[in-house]
Order: C-alpha cells, then sequence, then structure tokens
C-alpha cells in the first residue's frame, strides 16, 4: 500500500507537540525528584530502622513491585475522586510515579548501603566518628557512587512510564501523538515524532548521568 | 445498590475474573513468543555477524529506549495502513513481542557473554565447533545465569499487559475501569485487580530474589 | 633414524593492535621431542605457544604442524585440534561436568565415537594420571594439582601427536606441582611430542631435549639443557638464569 509522507502535516501541529513535550519533561524531572527523596527515605528505614517501621516498608515495596503502574495510577485517581478529593489529573499522575518509582530507588539505594563493607564502619568508629560523621563521610558519598548507575536505568523507566498517564487524559507525548494521529491519519509521522522525542529525553539523561559520574569519579 | 456478598461477587469479582483469563492468555502466548524471538536474537547477536549485529543492537537500543504504549499504538495504528487488521489481542501480542524480546535479547547475549573465555579456549583445543561447544559447554552454564533476570522479565511482561487495556482489551485492568466508572468502589475494585496480578508476581519475584542473593554469594566466596 | 619435523614455525609476526608481540620467530620441533620454552612476564612465550593450534591467529608468516597448514584460513579448526591437545594455565576445565564427562566429552562429539568406546579410553587415562577415584567428582570438589591433571587426561582423550602445555604449574600452590611434573614427566617418556611454557627449571634441565629462551618477543637462545645451563651464550640469558636459579 502506498504511504505518502505528509511532513507538513506535523508542523501544522507542531505546538501541540511542545506542549506534550514539556509536559513530558515536567512529569518526569518532579517524579525523578520526589522518587529519588521518597526511595532514601525508605531505604534507610529499611537499613536501620525499627521493626514495626521495616514491614511498613517492605509491604509498600512488594506491593509496588507486584503491581502494574497502571492499576496503582487507577486505584489512586478513582479512589481519590471517590472520596471526593479533587486533585488535578497531572498531580495524580507525578503522585503515582513518584511512589512507583520511589520503591524501586528504595530498593537500588539499599542495595548500595548493604553493599559497603562493615569493615568499613568498624574502622570508622575505631577512629572515633559518630553515627552521623560516618554516614556523612563514609558511608554516603562512596553509595552514591555505586548507585548512579542503577538509579539511571530506573529513571530511564520513568521517562517511559509517563506514557501510562495518557490513561486519564494527560498531554504528554503518547497521548498527544495518538490524539493528532487520530485527527490526521499520518500516525507515522506522528508517532515517529513522539519516538525520537522520548530518545531525545533519554539521551539528556544520559549526558546527565554521565557528568555526575565523572565529577564523583575516583578516576582522575 | 445491594451490598450483599453475593452480589459482590456477581459484580465485581466474576467479570474481574473472566478479564484476568484474557490477561493469562495475553501472557502465555507473549511470553512463550519474546522468549523464543529473545533468545534466538540473543545468539545471533552474540555470534557477531556483520550486519545482523548493529541491525540488531539498533532494534534492541531503539525499542529499549521506547515507551512499551508507544510501541503498542505503533503496532495497532500502523499495520492497517499496510491493509493488515489486527485485533487488539493479536497487536498485544506482537507489541509484547517486539518490547519484550529486545530486554530478552540482552539478557541472553549478556549472559553468553559473562561466561569465562578460558571455556571459549577449552571448547576450541578440544575441536567443539560452534553448536557442540554452544550446546554443551556454553549454554548449560549460561542459562544459570540468565534464568534471575529473565524471570523478572516475565514478571514486566505481564505488568506491561494492563496496558494493552488502552487499545481496548478487556483483560482484568480494563474491567477493573469500567467497573469503577460504573460507580464501583475503586478501592476495592482495584485492589483485587491487584491481588490477580499480586498472585503470579510475588512468588516470581521471591523466587528471583533469593536466586540471586544465593548467586552473588557464591561469586564472594 | 631420521626424526619427522611436527612443528615448523617460519618467520612468524604478531601483532595486537599496535603492540608487535611476535618479532620474526622461527624454530622446529621433532618428533618425541620435549621443547621448554621459558622467559620473563610478557615476553609473548604464551602467544607463541597459543599460535601454533590457531587459537591466536598470527599475523604474518607460516606455521606447519604434520601436513596441515595452521596459517591457512581453509584449514579447519576441528582437523587441526583433533592432533593437537592444550593444557592451559587456568585449567578451564567445565564445571557443569564431572572429571570423566570433561575427558569423554570431545572424544564422543568430535571423533564421534561409541560411548563405550570414549569411556573405556577415559578410564585408563585417568589410571594412568593417577586420578581414577575423581572421575565421578566436579572440578568444584577438586584440589588444583588434581583439576590440572584431568585438563591433561581431557587433552590425552583426543589421542593427540603433539601436546602444548601454556604455564601448567603456574597457577598451583607449590606442593601440587610435583604431581601435575610426575604426569607430564611420565608423557615425555612415553615418547610424545611436547611444547612446554613454563618457570619450572628443575623440570627443563631433567625432561627438556631443548631450551628456548623467549624475550621481547623473539628468540634468544636456543640449546639442549646442558649447554643452556652451563654454557649460555647471550648475556641476557646468564641474567635470566641468575635470576631464576
Amino acid at each position: 500500500m502506498n504511504y505518502v509522507f505528509h511532513w507538513s502535516i506535523i508542523s501544522r501541529y507542531s505546538d501541540y507537540f511542545y506542549i506534550a513535550l514539556y509536559n513530558t519533561f515536567l512529569l518526569s524531572v518532579i517524579s525523578i525528584f520526589l522518587a529519588s527523596i521518597v526511595g532514601v527515605v525508605f531505604a534507610v528505614i529499611k537499613t536501620t530502622g525499627i521493626r514495626s517501621l521495616k514491614m511498613i516498608a517492605r509491604t509498600y515495596v512488594v506491593t509496588i513491585r507486584s503491581t502494574p503502574l497502571l492499576v496503582q495510577l487507577y486505584f489512586i485517581y478513582f479512589g481519590l475522586s471517590y472520596i471526593n478529593i479533587n486533585i488535578p489529573s497531572f498531580w495524580c499522575g507525578v503522585l503515582a510515579l513518584t511512589l512507583n518509582s520511589g520503591a524501586y530507588v528504595a530498593e537500588i539505594v539499599r542495595a548500595g548501603l548493604e553493599s559497603i563493607p562493615i569493615g568499613q564502619i568498624e574502622a570508622s568508629s575505631a577512629l572515633g566518628l559518630r553515627k552521623l560523621q560516618t554516614m556523612r563521610y563514609i558511608i554516603l558519598p562512596q553509595t552514591l557512587r555505586k548507585v548512579i548507575k542503577p538509579l539511571t536505568g530506573q529513571f530511564t523507566y520513568l521517562i517511559k512510564d509517563t506514557s501510562i498517564l495518557a490513561a486519564i487524559g494527560i498531554y504528554e507525548l503518547t497521548n498527544t501523538a495518538n490524539i493528532i494521529h487520530a485527527r490526521t491519519f499520518r500516525p507515522i509521522e506522528s508517532f515517529g515524532i513522539a519516538l525520537a522525542c522520548y530518545l531525545f529525553l533519554n539521551l539528556i539523561l544520559m549526558i546527565g548521568s554521565k557528568i555526575i559520574e565523572q565529577r564523583v569519579s575516583l578516576q582522575k | 445498590m445491594e451490598e450483599s456478598a453475593i452480589g459482590l461477587f456477581d459484580r465485581v469479582v466474576a467479570p474481574l475474573g473472566t478479564g484476568f483469563c484474557y490477561t493469562i492468555w495475553l501472557f502465555l502466548a507473549a511470553s512463550i513468543l519474546s522468549l523464543l524471538v529473545g533468545f534466538f536474537a540473543g545468539l545471533i547477536k552474540n555470534y557477531r555477524l556483520p550486519i545482523i549485529h548493529y541491525l540488531i543492537t539498533g532494534y534492541v537500543t531503539i525499542v529499549r529506549g521506547t515507551p512499551f504504549l508507544l510501541v503498542l499504538f505503533i503496532i495497532y495504528y500502523v499495520l492497517p495502513f499496510f491493509n493488515i487488521m489486527v485485533s487488539s489481542f493479536a497487536a498485544g501480542v506482537l507489541a509484547l513481542i517486539i518490547h519484550e524480546g529486545a530486554y530478552i535479547t540482552e539478557i541472553v547475549c549478556g549472559g553468553i557473554e559473562s561466561i569465562d573465555k578460558g571455556q571459549l579456549e577449552a571448547s576450541y583445543a578440544l575441536g567443539l565447533n560452534y553448536f557442540q561447544k554452544m550446546r554443551y559447554v556454553i549454554l548449560p552454564q549460561a542459562i544459570k545465569i540468565m534464568l534471575p533476570p529473565l524471570a523478572g522479565q516475565m514478571v514486566l511482561l505481564i505488568k506491561a499487559t494492563s496496558i494493552v487495556s488502552l487499545i481496548g482489551l478487556v483483560e482484568v485492568t480494563r474491567v477493573g475501569r469500567q467497573l469503577a466508572q460504573r460507580g464501583e468502589n475503586p478501592f476495592l475494585v482495584f485492589a483485587l485487580v491487584g491481588v490477580f496480578y499480586f498472585i503470579i508476581c510475588y512468588p516470581v519475584i521471591d523466587v528471583s530474589d533469593r536466586l540471586e542473593r544465593r548467586f552473588s554469594q557464591k561469586n564472594n566466596d | 633414524m631420521i626424526s619427522n619435523k611436527v612443528v615448523e614455525v617460519n618467520n612468524i609476526h604478531k601483532f595486537f593492535g599496535k603492540l608487535h608481540v611476535l618479532k620474526k620467530v622461527s624454530f622446529s620441533v621433532y618428533e618425541g621431542e620435549v621443547v621448554v620454552i621459558c622467559g620473563p612476564s610478557g615476553s609473548g612465550k604464551s602467544t607463541l605457544v597459543r599460535c601454533i593450534n590457531g587459537l591466536e591467529k598470527i599475523s604474518e608468516g607460516k606455521i606447519r604442524v604434520y601436513n596441515l597448514q595452521i596459517d591457512d584460513p581453509n584449514t579447519k579448526s576441528t582437523k587441526i585440534c583433533k592432533q593437537i591437545g592444550m593444557v592451559f594455565q587456568e585449567f578451564n576445565l567445565f564445571p557443569h561436568m564431572t572429571a570423566l564427562d570433561n575427558i569423554m566429552l570431545a572424544p564422543l562429539k568430535v571423533k564421534r565415537i561409541s560411548k563405550a568406546e570414549a569411556k573405556d579410553i577415559a578410564f585408563n587415562i585417568l589410571k594412568k594420571v593417577g586420578i581414577l577415584e575423581q572421575a565421578n567428582k566436579f572440578p568444584a570438589t577438586l584440589s588444583g594439582g588434581q583439576k590440572q591433571r584431568v585438563a591433561i587426561a581431557r587433552a590425552l582423550a583426543m589421542q593427540p601427536k603433539l601436546m602444548l602445555f601454556d604455564e601448567p604449574t603456574s597457577a598451583l600452590d607449590p606442593e601440587m606441582i610435583s604431581e601435575v611434573l610426575d604426569t607430564m614427566r611420565d608423557l615425555a617418556k612415553e615418547g610424545m611430542t611436547m611444547i612446554i611454557v613454563s618457570h619450572e627449571m628443575g623440570f627443563a634441565r631433567e625432561v627438556a631435549d631443548n631450551i628456548i629462551f623467549f624475550d621481547e618477543g623473539n628468540i634468544i637462545e636456543q640449546a639442549p639443557p646442558k649447554k643452556f645451563f652451563e654454557n649460555p651464550e647471550n648475556v641476557r640469558t646468564k641474567k635470566f638464569l641468575s635470576q631464576i636459579l
């Protein structure tokens, strides 16, 4: 079948694509930031917390890992409106992404913390450092270095997961591309642009991660 | 609305169960086929045939950077332009094969390449050809390494089936959404939906975590 | 009685990228000869031996083993490896198979003999090498010396005409070196043609017919043990010997 490319149609809708790219970018950045905080908090709870807090943290992580993001999103979106709490879908999406990624970040950070050999902690207390100082000067810097690569992987997933917010009507890249394709009957161009945008966002993430890696690297 | 237990079952649990059957069918078809595709692509990628290697690497890199929903939309909406009509189930299976296949390719290729080079040298020195080397020496060792990440990928696959609901397939997540839109208690509905996924995902995740812990302990000795 | 020339290495060069590892190396090995190649680390002696059975490809030159031209791309590697056995420094045993299965694999699949015949050969070699009781054990449960003897048995099971040894005892704890050297000594007595890369100079003096001192990609000196140890010609050889002995 003949498929004639009409890229001009797309430039007519370029505004929508810019907005979509912006939305996806915003969702990603905010969720990455919040998920990191949530993740670190739960990671610390899981490694040094009280037993009951540990159980809550474990239940949270296991539940998130064993259920799809879309189901978590619907749970929050339909749930909140059922009990008459009306927040904009954008923030519903951010909440779902944050809670979802937060669990995976918690696991990554926890693995990083636990991989620090116990000899380091023993040596530092033998030198007279207090618990907080040990954390700040010994444990955290090493954990940070170990954790950058897997976190970058997790945040790549997060950027792609923003597409699922299409289910609640948010005008991010995938949803917008779908809407425009329905209007113009040009699926290849529409989805192609969305694809290119995702690869672009991933590229930015990769570059940012490489820069951070080199900043904290021990090999100068 | 009547809140009796039987009524609840009829209204909520039964439709969800029916939807879950679609989830299972989708998962079985997609998992078997994507494992086959990924396994052979991984082997071919490892073999390093000149042009094909770059094609496979390109495919893997692009697909891994693309959201599954986008891949799904592309399959579902582009194929009709080439006169291929697909049902949402077929599009779902195809999209899952393409998307998951890319990850499995990497797992398989990575697993094979993680085997000590000395095993390859000993196989060469004994005169084994490629197939004998793979079948008797490399693959038996590599498969043990591949199992935890492959199990993890299967969990991701079954969670991805929920996204196929967005092109209309009436699997369990879509049924849940329909019930919630009809006025049922969404906390109840989606908790139940979650339980369906949980029953399958949790045991796999648990076993996979244990396997991975045991494997890294062995390496640390 | 004139011996056959088993190995002829003719003006070979080997580059790893820009690194010139083997620089115009030539030598020959005759049937039944035991040649020991010694020299400092990084001299290229391992690479030299690995080129002989085609594990590494030479950049220039010719290598002939019996009537097989190793450097010819049309020569099938399976054909080469049926004639030549190789023993590695790191053993490279297959960890998921028992010692017996390690030994039987190649005869069964490459030579395609029957299982009964393969088992027969395997048991005989295990007995000869002195580890019959370890037949059904997995490599992880064997000592270093036992592992290397299984590796030697595995190579011998193919009944090769030439055996290559790449630093066979360098990865072993001292107390296990002698059991492996004993096995190699017996093999030499039976008339096997052997090329051995090794630091074991006592063994070389006792067993070798010819000793080659290799350094920086070149053969520096080549002589029978008596001359090599008592009257070395080259300054570098003398320096090396004074450091080792």
